[in-house]
């Protein structure tokens, strides 16, 4: 319409379909895209709003949207003042420093094992990525009997070794988070292993053999070559691990609850225990965000050390 | 190629699924728009001809036993009500707290909920205080009923009744007559202590190691934690003018008795062992791993169902051991709590009449599918009893359960004047404060101020229902 009206300068009139190839294009795309994009304004970021707005409200979810009351900072000054979020936060730096570094250093030593010549290296693969691929209640569920205080094998062979009272580990306030933190360390290390093999394999083997004609020994190698080359696999691995560890709930939920007495409760549980449990849907959205701000700091944090690194 | 192709199948097969979901729900939708415009039913005589075809919805957390039992009563219902048809849904089979959950989701995404039995008074209030449930005041007004001479617990928040009482429970302890012989032990009355049932744990104890037989065993249950304040007190949390109970003398001397019998005496099963293990309190008894258990009349059908727990000892019943003197709970009557399941209706069902008409039903009908207790205050429990045990009657020390369920020793109580809609975070106080002292060894005192301390702020936040 536009065009038609305006003197034509220098332009030759070329006629102008509204409808050119590139919008087009462009349109179709969108069409393509938009039951994704319209179903992640609606799943995602509707609710993201929605548990913003719950943050600063009062909820108790059964008596419907009419019952949405807002009540301002409350929710938050009450997170200051509450000592279980303390602890939750706590234990879940204490989980974070048990799952993530260990278990990683771990599963280097273990892949650079199995990645060399190894007897029987296919079993151990195998082996070690069962309990990846078992269900994490089955796990948990075997892990809770060898745990067991008092029949359990884990303490029959404490009290053998002469430890006249062993840790009751999960129902013990002073070992239940440290227990938890090994099953899942263990369930987790089949599929640390096997990045790490993946990450092994795209080391030139040039390098190694350049090394060994220097003269350098295994362990320089080791240090000098592999953990280098594995920068990448080891910063993916750290960085995955650390927030997947901030977000642990399902065994917690299933082996203790987050008891005895808190000593294993974290974010989540907490997320779970205030919205589900005593239905203070406001307060537990004001926890979520306690959470996406750490995780966010957490994960901004590393990015930065792995900038500075390189 | 041949990937191309599997990939096309699956897209038809997706296509398929998507188009017949959407006929079927069309069927649905069709099927509800029919509903209120349907021709009177065909000719019964009681029914008032203009009388519309109804189709309800009665919930609850039933197991398989259990639902057949259920169905039987509606059928009965509706062989009675021949328009109202009623359609039974198990929202979590045998599991009443993740049932309530499940329950509140419905509740809150507008469905519309006819009948619902519900575990608990406090299960009921604290929903009613968030008008998820329909006060019957004016149903039972038309019927010139009183809710009092009905039922011996009403659901009531002011002056609004909420629920009706479906089940009524009773607590007893149960005992391995066997092994009471044995030791030659008579089975015990009203008015023995836990200062007693400590001592009878005692010499009901055998064994080491493995096949150790304990004497007693303690739940995880907050029943177990105190049992004068569950069994013997109006409120499990609250005093009648609205202050937490935590502070009662039981709970110092019941937290005491659980740890003299666990490390002491040696005659409960330790309460990390059980925590850790996800015990099952029937077969503990069963089995023979303890000789005495607290436990309800809700297991009545159990000693003689020995396909389920396979046992060949008679089972004996006591009532609840009383608190020894000094130890009392404040406002101590004698007598026994009593509560039970409640029925209730949903603010938000379509069909209130038919919906009220199935509660007086199943609160009151004399049926031989009933399972449990009636709550209703005209009903025939020890008939009742009779039916639930008939033909097992050898696995049963009979009198002794006559006694502990009908006797003249055993009064009950009346209902709360003040309840509290924290349930659950009371509950999390109870159970932490438990642990406190089971597991970390923490002193008695403090670990009782700390309760009394955290209890006082959930309630004072929360407010009491009066």
């Amino acid at each position: 319409m536009e065009a038609a009206n305006m003197p034509a300068i220098a332009e030759k009139p070329i006629k102008r379909k509204f409808w050119s190839p590139r919008k087009k294009e462009a349109i179709i795309g969108w069409l393509f895209l938009a039951p994704e994009v319209i179903g992640m304004l609606l799943m995602n970021v509707f609710a993201l709003g929605f548990s913003l707005y719950l943050s600063f409200s009062e909820w108790d979810l059964l008596s419907g949207i009419s019952g949405v009351k807002f009540i301002g900072l409350d929710n938050y000054i009450k997170l200051t003042e509450d000592p279980t979020i303390v602890k939750a936060l706590l234990n879940n730096l204490l989980y974070t420093v048990l799952t993530v570094p260990l278990p990683i250093a771990l599963a280097l030593v273990l892949a650079v094992l199995l990645h060399r010549n190894t007897f029987f290296k296919d079993y151990f693969k195998v082996a070690f990525f069962i309990p990846y691929i078992s269900s994490i209640i089955a796990v948990a569920a075997v892990w809770s009997a060898l745990f067991h205080p008092s029949l359990g094998p884990i303490n029959q062979l404490l009290m053998d070794l002469g430890i006249g009272t062993p840790p009751k580990w999960l129902v013990d306030p002073k070992t239940s988070l440290l227990a938890v933190a090994i099953i899942s360390s263990w369930a987790a290390l089949g599929y640390t292993i096997i990045i790490y093999m993946a990450g092994l394999t795209n080391i030139s083997d040039e390098l190694y053999e350049a090394a060994e004609i220097d003269g350098a020994t295994a362990l320089q190698k080791f240090f000098r070559i592999t953990i280098p080359m594995l920068r990448p696999t080891t910063f993916f691995l750290f960085v995955t691990m650390l927030i997947g560890s901030f977000k642990v709930f399902d065994i917690i939920a299933f082996l203790t609850q987050g008891g005895p007495n808190n000593s294993s409760t974290v974010l989540v549980f907490r997320i779970y225990e205030e919205g589900f449990k005593y239905y203070n849907m406001g307060y537990a959205s004001a926890i979520s965000w306690l959470l996406f701000a750490v995780i966010g700091i957490v994960t901004a944090l590393t990015w930065k050390l792995q900038k500075d690194d390189v | 190629m041949m990937k191309m192709r599997g990939r096309s199948k699956v897209n038809t097969l997706l296509s398929l699924v998507l188009a017949s979901t959407l006929v079927v729900s069309a069927c649905g939708n069709g099927n509800n728009n029919n509903t209120p415009s349907a021709s009177p039913s065909p000719g019964n005589g009681e029914s008032k001809p203009q009388e519309e075809q109804v189709t309800i919805k009665y919930y609850n957390w039933d197991n398989e036993a259990q639902a057949v039992g259920t169905r039987g009563m509606l059928d009965e219902f509706t062989a009675e009500n021949p328009n109202i048809k009623v359609e039974h849904v198990v929202l979590v089979p045998g599991n009443s707290v993740e049932m309530l959950q499940k329950l509140d989701f419905l509740i809150s995404s507008g469905e519309a909920i006819d009948v619902i039995q519900l575990p608990s008074l406090g299960s009921v209030l604290e929903r009613a205080t968030r008008g998820a449930f329909e006060p019957l005041n004016t149903y039972y007004t038309n019927e010139n009923l009183t809710p009092e001479d009905e039922y011996f617990v009403n659901a009531k928040v002011g002056e609004d009744y909420y629920g009706m009482q479906f089940t009524k429970s009773v607590n007893y302890v149960m005992l391995n007559k066997d092994m009471l012989d044995e030791a030659g032990l008579a089975v015990p009355k009203y008015g023995w202590t836990w200062d007693d049932y400590r001592e009878y744990a005692k010499q009901l104890t055998q064994g080491e190691g493995v096949d150790k037989r304990y004497g007693s065993y303690f739940h995880t249950w907050e029943l177990y934690m105190n049992a004068p304040a569950q069994t013997m007190m109006k409120d499990p949390f609250l005093y009648d003018d609205g202050t937490t109970i935590l502070a009662d003398p039981t709970y110092k001397y019941f937290f005491e008795l659980r740890k003299g019998m666990e490390e002491t005496d040696k005659t409960s099963k330790p309460y990390a062992d059980i925590l850790a293990a996800k015990l099952n309190y029937r077969t503990e008894f069963f089995n023979e791993e303890a000789a005495m258990i607290l436990t309800g009349n809700f297991t009545i059908p159990d000693p003689g169902n020995t396909e389920q727990y396979p046992h060949d000892f008679k089972t004996a019943f006591a009532p609840v051991p009383v608190p020894p003197a000094g130890s009392e709970p404040k406002d101590y009557e004698g007598k026994y709590f009593t509560s039970g399941s409640q029925i209730a209706m949903g603010a938000t069902s379509k069909h209130k009449e038919a919906a009220f008409k199935l509660m007086r039903f199943m609160t009151t009908a004399d049926s031989d599918n009933r399972m449990e207790f009636s709550g209703y205050k005209k009903a025939n429990n020890e008939e009742l009893l009779t039916k639930l045990i008939a033909g097992k009657e050898d696995m049963y020390d009979v009198d002794s359960l006559k006694y502990s369920l009908f006797s003249e020793d055993i009064q009950f109580l009346d209902g709360a004047q003040v309840m509290t809609t924290a349930t659950s975070e009371l509950t999390k106080v109870i159970n932490d404060g438990f642990s406190k002292y089971m597991l970390s060894n923490e002193p008695i005192d403090e670990v009782q101020a700390w309760m009394v301390e955290e209890a006082t702020k959930i309630i004072n936040e929360k407010g009491v229902i009066k």
